[in-house]
């Protein structure tokens, strides 16, 4: 039987440095055995433990859609100890993924209807990997109007920046970046996320709202996309939590009786209500 | 080889040493062994070593299948690849294990084995172990099987059931292992007759009412679907977050998951762990979903009571009365469910 625990070794094809603040980089990883890579089947939301052997493991989202073929792409903020390491490693280097993990957007109700993503900060990986999905030509027409809104403390902390300004010049899809504070020559919206939100208002109607960020914008965007008319199981958010197994095993990602590695991390907001306010 | 019988089968107890010896040639035996007053236990090689009128072993069996400390993988740094570690398994048998031990088994289970993916140490080490369960005929002072859907005869997770009458055995084969057991071993036994199941029943009948019934359990995980209740902020006051109860639980089965590195290898080493530390859910970030003693309580009880009842359909507290045992500072979860029961 094949061993959950085990990581699949990929190596380390590309390393960006997203930001200013040069702490987030986005690894792009090649896996080393044609038959992991192959058997490496995931769709956007879900995600993947980075494993460095003598180290540990850390739970990233995948940043990269499958429609992009030939490698995986992580996008990792330095913070602990695994992240640390991350940060320190060189492009060539072996390192180890597990994963697939955990369930996706929800791509099944999103067919035929308008999707919004709703995002901030360094929480935008999975999104940007949904977005890259809809965007496939394969892919496009089985969804209708798709709206982006994506922000950041500053011009210099937004992710994948050059994919931003090509998908703002796209008529395909409504690309809105924002920034609390833009510099001299920022031209775009300033403010808030969920500011940026209400002003554009988006309609509710037939429309699917994904949205990933930190807690403090997850608070206030919320109860927009409420006064916009969308209902709870039109909303769905994207959780993390402390994890080790990935598998429902271990025992410490659970939010009341749903373990978020396992059944989510995408939970829709009718869910989460049912659920303790332990996150 | 020992016939099926509709019954059961009778094994006199001067005979338990040919029965003993008889398993050991196909299984390597642990039971509750005498070198510590059936307080743990151990391999057994014959049936003196046996103590099987212990009240409960202090650990619980579930090291078998889930040991404190394993290792999932090694590698070294030449060549930067991991290896995985596999369980050294040969036929085993849990002898004389007591009710409430098997069903807490048949709950690690659940986790383990019954969702994808299935978790492949334990499943090794529980597919090559069958487990000859031992009714209780005189319940701990601590005991409270009967409060939360367990019984001192409760069968579930045993493959074959042995009740002590007077002067012998009563077994009875419960799944397909059991038979298999039973067709391994060699040994004088005679087929149980009706007068002897009246015996069992009344050694049932008797151990259940030493068992004491202290609550409605309906009433309280009724009351814990109020996840706000105002009652964990009280209760959580007299605990230290010493995390013992978690370690003796049989049911508990948190792990952590770390690398150990000596010189040129290592290992990933799977440990067992504690909600009931802080660091069991503390993000890189520094945010704490549970940052609190109470909270950290709340998630035990929570999880036993009501998250596993949804997630696996089960209560996962068996009533052993570990936890009660070696608390110390005697927190009695008996207390803490008559507590909530009782909040009106």
């Amino acid at each position: 039987m094949k061993n959950p625990y085990m990581p699949i070794p990929v190596r380390i094809d590309n390393i960006n440095i997203e930001n200013d603040a040069r702490d987030i980089k986005t690894f792009r990883l090649v896996f080393l055995n044609k038959e992991d890579a192959d058997a490496f089947n995931f769709m956007p939301g879900q995600f993947a433990e980075l494993s460095i052997l003598g180290v540990g493991e850390c739970p990233i989202g995948i940043a990269s859609s499958p429609t992009e073929k030939g490698y995986l792409l992580f996008t990792v903020k330095r913070t602990g100890v695994v992240t640390t390491k991350l940060h320190h490693a060189e492009i060539g280097d072996i390192i180890g993924v597990r994963g697939p993990l955990g369930n996706t957007y929800p791509f099944e109700k999103m067919r035929n209807s308008n999707v919004l993503i709703v995002s901030g900060g360094f929480a935008f990986t999975t999104l940007r990997a949904t977005v890259k999905y809809i965007l496939d030509s394969a892919n496009r027409f089985n969804y209708r109007d798709l709206t982006v809104i994506y922000g950041a403390r500053t011009p210099g902390e937004l992710l994948y920046k050059s994919e931003l300004w090509a998908w703002e010049k796209r008529n395909d899809l409504a690309m809105q970046v924002t920034v609390d504070k833009g510099d001299k020559s920022w031209s775009r919206y300033e403010g808030f996320v969920p500011a940026v939100l209400k002003k554009i208002a988006p309609a509710a109607k037939q429309t699917i709202a994904l949205v990933c960020g930190p807690p403090i914008m997850i608070k206030f965007t919320l109860p927009v996309l409420k006064e916009l008319g969308f209902s709870d199981d039109s909303i769905f958010l994207s959780l993390e939590m402390r994890m080790k197994c990935g598998i429902g095993k271990c025992g410490r990602c659970n939010i009341g009786h749903k373990y978020v590695c396992k059944d989510g991390p995408v939970f829709s907001s009718a869910e989460l209500q049912k659920l303790p306010q332990e996150y | 080889m020992v016939k099926r019988e509709r019954l059961g089968v009778i094994l006199s107890e001067s005979r338990l040493p040919e029965l003993i010896a008889s398993l050991t040639e196909t299984y390597r035996i642990f039971g509750p062994s005498k070198k510590d007053d059936g307080e743990s236990f151990a391999a057994i090689h014959k049936s003196e070593e046996l103590a099987l009128d212990y009240g409960n072993t202090k650990m619980s069996p579930k090291g078998f299948f889930f040991p404190q400390t394993e290792s999932l993988m090694w590698y070294d740094s030449a060549d930067k690849k991991a290896k995985q570690d596999k369980p050294e398994v040969q036929p085993t048998l849990l002898f004389g294990l007591r009710p409430c031990d098997a069903l807490a088994i048949s709950y690690l289970d659940k986790v383990f084995l019954s969702n994808e993916p299935q978790d492949p140490y334990y499943r090794q080490r529980r597919e090559a172990t069958k487990i000859v369960c031992l009714a209780c005929n005189s319940p701990s002072p601590t005991c409270f099987c009967t409060t939360v859907g367990c019984g001192p005869d409760s069968e579930k997770g045993a493959d074959i059931m042995m009740y002590k009458l007077n002067d012998r055995y009563l077994m009875k084969a419960l799944t397909p292992g059991g038979e298999e057991i039973f067709t391994n071993i060699d040994v004088e036994t005679e087929p149980a007759t009706s007068q002897d199941i009246v015996e069992k029943d009344d050694l049932v009948n008797k151990a259940c009412q030493m068992v004491k019934r202290f609550v409605d359990i309906d009433e309280f995980k009724e009351k814990l679907n109020n996840f706000q209740g105002p009652w964990w902020e009280k209760l959580a006051q007299k605990c230290l977050g010493c995390g013992i109860c978690t370690y003796f639980c049989p049911t508990c089965h948190c792990f952590d998951v770390t690398d150990e590195v000596v010189k040129q290898s290592g290992r990933r080493v799977r440990t067992w762990d504690s909600c009931m530390y802080p660091l069991f859910t503390l993000h890189a970030s520094g945010h704490n979903p549970r940052p609190g003693i109470k909270e950290r309580m709340r998630q035990r009880i929570m999880h036993k009571f009501n998250y596993a009842v949804e997630y696996y359909g089960e209560t996962f507290c068996v009533g052993c009365g570990r936890c009660i045992i070696h608390c110390p500072v005697n927190i009695d979860i008996r207390q803490i469910i008559m507590d909530i029961a009782e909040e009106r």
